[in-house]
């Protein structure tokens, strides 16, 4: 007999939004376990990986509706935390942005997301009767994820539940060995072989900027009393990650590059809707957003309250109750990755050019208060797939580094 | 048969589990678990039995010198014989305590925790429901969102250990080893095995005897009847000849007994076969009484919500009074009319695995109801009667070996002298004769189903003409009987009989009549016991009531653990009820989203109440001015302190804790988290419409 095991462990490097369905801390709710950990579904790790196989296997692998209907060959098991991970839970809001940069009304919403240091481990076992073919494919695929990372849970075209992979794998082949083997056991992958890396032509363009904060910078959440000046009691400061680093989440990343594309299209008579389709929908008919954007991380920064108060227009003086203090983020660097499929439109690949070449010359701004100057940074460092520096030609205003050479 | 002996089987969650009950949850559970009337969790017998078997084929499939069929087949049977293993359904340890205690606490209406206890609160004390879309393009699919209730991998009363069932198994010494390995190789069971959910480990570990051990000491007396009480401790489905049996047949009895005697003995014949000894039907047993099949002369009044003795009452008295029949009830007699039971059962699914996989539903009898039988014997076969009821394995209808089927001896059986009491009726008097079971009506060698044999044979039996009585009616109803031979796996024969409950009317002739008599064929076998009344006590049974099958006695021992965590549950609920209620209350403090959304922060890294507390107190009341004399940091106060009084104030309305108890519960934060979520979104949609 022969059976095989993997075992995977999945270690966060974005905060990740698996909602529960449930809302009520926040209008979506993370899923938690019965010990009151969050969780990696197992339908869900194994959604992701049949979508990371090719279709024919993946109907072999994980069994098929229909008229064919076969069972699944393949076992998994839900992504678990230990019993003493310290997981840091945090509320995010998000809010709709209008074509005019504003607040659209009764457009804003919250959500609860997770980090954890921990890894979540999670047992896939194969049937005994799985070709050996299908075994490889398998191989391969967690390969991929074990180079590349895997994304799990809501919004991951805009940064969240990004996961380092890595797989040990375990084959039994006797009967006494697999009737006393426990995958759940600690130890129980001890001293197995971890699987290797597998590099593959990805399907999907990879940009790396590094970004140089050029002045302040703010991507605003309700403040976290007290602060050390007591007295100044801000009212909002920059969101943070669990390391309290002020982070630039995808979505307002891609708010603002989405907002600045469509008005470079709109300049150009372009197709505007060619550029709504690569941010997706949730209007008319639901579409998936096919450009990704990663959440950024500023580190070296340096944060200071403002405070100041609005001034009568007409009389010149400040305005009763219209003092109010902000807390803000100064100077640090941080990397922004964007990824788009390979086979985009030229016209569009050539639009996010321009928005980056934008970005680096400070026209294009992120965060809250573009309009007083804040979120304006320079791009010191642009990679293509990991290897190609395209910097210079980012400099020279060179508008075709996304469109030749790999594209 | 091999001694069996009795293990208990451990199945330990390695993961949240569904076990399917091929129902679905109101409108809110798509797939949802098994769960007993209580609304504790289980596992079906068949079900686990089914992936042990399943488990048994694969170790034959990789090893078949050492796991050969044949050993697999005595386990777990073939089509045509049963295996050796017996199960029955997996629950929590001292499931019994907890059930005892549910039903005390739901009994009491003023108890604090009558809420918490109702089945589905229970149920959710175990259980979560876990939602799932399909994904279409990386959207999900329109339609596709499924609910699915789960057992939880931790349990709820002993925090951080995983959840446990356990499972009473009976089999021989001789196959525990295999049993083991069976066990070992099970590592999943029910719904969405394949996604996360059902991972679990098998234990066999050795339980004590369990057997009824008292010792019965049998009356003298030429005839004696044994009167026995037996429990259900699973659910029993009897399939009847087109209808579900109610009742456990006498014929079901003698087959249960007659496979554990032994057959070369001389006194064989005489208990099962000759009509000597005399077994009847169990039948549910109400205020302690046995009973026997309603007798049709009781009518029920819908009109007047109350049964109806029709002898006892001119037809227009109870004309136009909707009168319903009392089909399938029993009823115990009193001394002036009947206590009638509704026999409760309910309908499981069940799933045949393979190729030829089919879903079917069945409908048995709920456990833990209690039954009572007799069995008239002659006094030197007393005490192998009762030997037989104390050991034989007491499984009756279908499916033996698993889930279903298993009865257990309850108190000891009891022995007096028959009683050969005459009916007080005059010569020329009315009489009536009730059938307590069916009767198959013989005419010489032939059996004959119409009135007019029954009448004859009841007649030629009480020495009275058999005449109709004018202006008295029979009350009479037929339908078919038949069975099964376990040992020939053969059908028996159908026959048509009176169905007990049936009732007939003669004037007495000038021989006394025996209050009880047997008529028409198959005595032995339960069939045609009948009971005279005379004319004063018929008209005398007018009061008639509905009462409740007797069920399975309960300790009275609680169970600290288990109303504990009702305890918090409940908590929980009246806590966040409170939150939800205070809401408008809370909507005057004019907070706005910034100071809301500053206090669920707040509330986020605070230890404790206190510190809570204290944090508010540290925001700097610069806004206040002759337009807003209250700072926005005392409305804050006035907020949380509100509603914190409001949650002690509803905890000590509710009996949950004492008037000078000021300590908040453990989950202090929910409803502070669910009222600010309310407030936060309101005011959000409030100042979004500005």
């Amino acid at each position: 007999m022969k059976k095989v095991y993997y075992e995977l462990r999945f270690s966060q490097r974005s905060p990740l939004r698996i909602g529960s369905g449930g809302g009520e801390q926040t209008d979506v709710d993370v899923l938690h376990d019965s010990r009151g950990l969050p969780f990696l579904p197992g339908s869900a790790i194994a959604g992701v990986l049949r979508g990371a196989l090719p279709t024919e296997t993946a109907a072999q692998l994980f069994g098929a509706l229909g008229a064919k209907m076969t069972e699944s060959l393949i076992m998994v098991s839900d992504g678990t935390l230990p019993a003493d991970a310290e997981v840091h839970l945090q509320h995010r809001d998000g809010v709709g942005i209008g074509e005019r940069g504003t607040v659209i009304p009764g457009a804003k919403y919250d959500f609860e997301t997770v980090e954890c240091a921990e890894p979540y481990t999670a047992v896939l076992e194969l049937a005994d009767d799985v070709p050996e073919a299908l075994e490889t494919a398998l191989d391969a695929a967690l390969g991929i994820w074990v180079h590349r990372g895997a994304q799990f849970g809501a919004r991951t075209t805009r940064g969240y539940g990004e996961m380092a992979v890595s797989v040990r794998k375990k084959t039994l082949n006797s009967l006494p060995a697999w009737l006393t083997f426990d995958p759940f056991a600690p130890g129980a992958f001890e001293g197995e072989m971890a699987l290797e890396p597998c590099a593959s032509v990805d399907d999907r363009l990879q940009i790396r900027a590094k970004l140089q904060m050029k002045g302040s910078f703010t991507v605003r959440t309700t403040a976290l009393p007290p602060a050390e000046e007591l007295d100044m009691e801000p009212k909002q400061e920059p969101l943070q990650n669990a390391a309290g680093l002020p982070v630039i989440p995808g979505t307002a990343w891609a708010g603002a590059f989405r907002h600045h594309m469509l008005e470079l299209s709109a300049d150009l008579k372009l197709d505007r809707q060619a550029v709504e389709q690569l941010f997706g929908s949730t209007e008319g008919t639901v579409m998936r957003s096919r450009i990704r954007f990663g959440e950024t991380a500023v580190a070296g920064s340096k944060s200071y309250l403002y405070t100041r108060s609005a001034v009568d227009r007409y009389t010149g003086a400040p305005r009763n109750q219209a003092l109010f203090t902000e807390r803000y983020a100064y100077g640090g660097a941080g990397t922004l990755e964007i990824s788009v499929p390979r086979d985009t439109d030229r016209s569009l690949l050539e639009l996010l050019a321009v928005s980056l070449v934008d970005l680096d010359l400070g026209l294009l701004s992120f965060g809250g208060e573009g309009g007083v100057g804040r979120g304006v940074c320079e791009i010191e460092e642009l990679m293509l797939d990991g290897a190609r520096d395209v910097t210079a030609r980012l400099k020279a205003q060179d508008v075709s580094f996304l469109t030749e050479g790999g594209c | 048969m091999p001694k069996q002996e009795r293990y208990l089987l451990r199945v330990t969650l390695r993961s949240d589990l569904c076990a399917g009950s091929g129902g679905s949850g109101g409108v809110t559970v798509d797939r949802d678990i098994c769960v007993d009337a209580f609304g504790l969790p289980y596992l079906p017998a068949r079900r686990i039995k089914g992936v042990l078997r399943a488990a048994a084929e694969m170790l034959t499939k990789y090893d078949e010198k050492q796991y050969p069929e044949q050993q697999l087949e005595a386990m777990f049977g073939t089509a045509s014989s049963p295996g050796c293993l017996r199960l029955r359904d997996a629950v929590l340890p001292g499931i019994e305590e907890m059930r005892s205690y549910l039903r005390r606490v739901r009994a009491d209406k003023n108890d604090p925790l009558n809420v918490a206890v109702q089945p589905l609160n229970v149920t959710r004390l175990f259980t979560s429901v876990r939602g799932q879309t399909r994904m279409e393009d990386g959207v999900a699919a329109e339609g596709s969102l499924r609910y699915t209730r789960v057992l939880n991998h931790y349990s709820p009363l002993h925090p951080g250990e995983e959840t446990a069932l356990e499972a009473e198994v009976f089999c021989p010494e001789a196959c525990l080893e295999y049993l083991k390995t069976c066990c070992a190789a099970v590592k999943h069971i029910g719904l969405g095995r394949n996604r996360g959910l059902g991972a679990v480990s098998l234990q066999l570990c050795p339980a004590g005897k369990a057997e009824n051990s008292e010792r019965v000491q049998p009356a003298e007396g030429e005839q004696l009847l044994i009167s026995y009480t037996v429990s259900l401790d699973v659910p029993v489905t009897l399939p009847g000849c087109g209808e579900l049996l109610r009742e456990i047949p006498a014929r079901s009895v003698i087959g249960c007994m007659a496979a554990v005697a032994d057959s070369g003995d001389p006194a064989f014949r005489a208990l099962f076969l000759t009509g000597e000894v005399q077994w009847s039907a169990l039948t549910p047993q109400v205020n302690g009484l046995r009973t026997t099949p309603t007798p049709l002369m009781l009518t029920y009044l819908k009109n007047e919500s109350a049964y109806c003795n029709r002898y006892a009452v001119s037809a227009k008295e109870i004309e136009r009074k909707k009168q319903k029949t009392v089909d399938g009830t029993y009823a115990a007699r009193t001394e002036d009319g009947f206590r009638i039971a509704v026999v409760r059962s309910h309908t499981i699914y069940h799933h045949s695995m393979g190729s030829d996989g089919t879903l079917y539903t069945q409908e048995s009898l709920d456990a833990g109801m209690l039954y009572s039988g007799t069995v008239r014997v002659p006094a030197r076969y007393a005490e192998t009667v009762l030997k037989l009821l104390r050991t034989a394995p007491l499984t009756f209808g279908r499916s033996k070996t698993a889930q279903y089927a298993a009865c257990s001896l309850v108190g000891t059986p009891k022995c007096e002298r028959v009683d050969r009491a005459m009916v007080d009726a005059k010569p020329g008097e009315i009489v009536f004769v009730l059938l307590e079971s069916d009767l198959i009506p013989v005419c010489g060698a032939l059996r004959r189903a119409d009135a007019q044999v029954v009448r004859d044979l009841l007649a030629a039996e009480l020495g009275v003409s058999p005449a109709p009585e004018n202006g008295l009616q029979d009350y009479c109803q037929f339908h078919t009987v038949s069975g099964y031979h376990a040992m020939w796996h053969l059908q028996k024969q159908q026959m048509t009989a009176v169905r007990g409950g049936s009732v007939f009317c003669f004037r007495a002739g000038a021989k006394p009549i025996e209050r009880q008599v047997r008529v028409g064929a198959l005595p032995q076998e339960g069939f045609g016991a009948c009971r005279v009344f005379s004319q004063a006590e018929m008209l005398s049974l007018t009061d008639t009531v509905r009462a409740p099958t007797d069920v399975t006695p309960g300790s009275d021992a609680g169970h600290p653990v288990l109303e504990a965590a009702l305890l918090a549950a409940e908590t929980r609920r009246v806590m966040r009820e409170t939150a939800r209620d205070y809401e408008a209350e809370a909507a005057k403090q004019q907070l706005n989203t910034g100071m809301l959304g500053r206090l669920r922060s707040t509330l986020a890294v605070a230890k404790s109440y206190e510190a809570l507390l204290a944090e508010i107190r540290e925001i700097p009341a610069s806004d206040t001015s002759s337009e807003n004399p209250v700072s926005r940091r005392d409305r804050a106060l006035s907020l949380v302190t509100g509603l914190y009084e409001r949650v002690q104030q509803e905890l000590v309305c509710a009996g949950l804790r004492g008037e000078g108890d000021k300590n908040l519960p453990a989950e202090w934060k929910q409803p502070l988290e669910l009222l600010l979520h309310q407030l936060y979104y309101r005011r959000d949609r409030k100042e979004g419409a500005k």
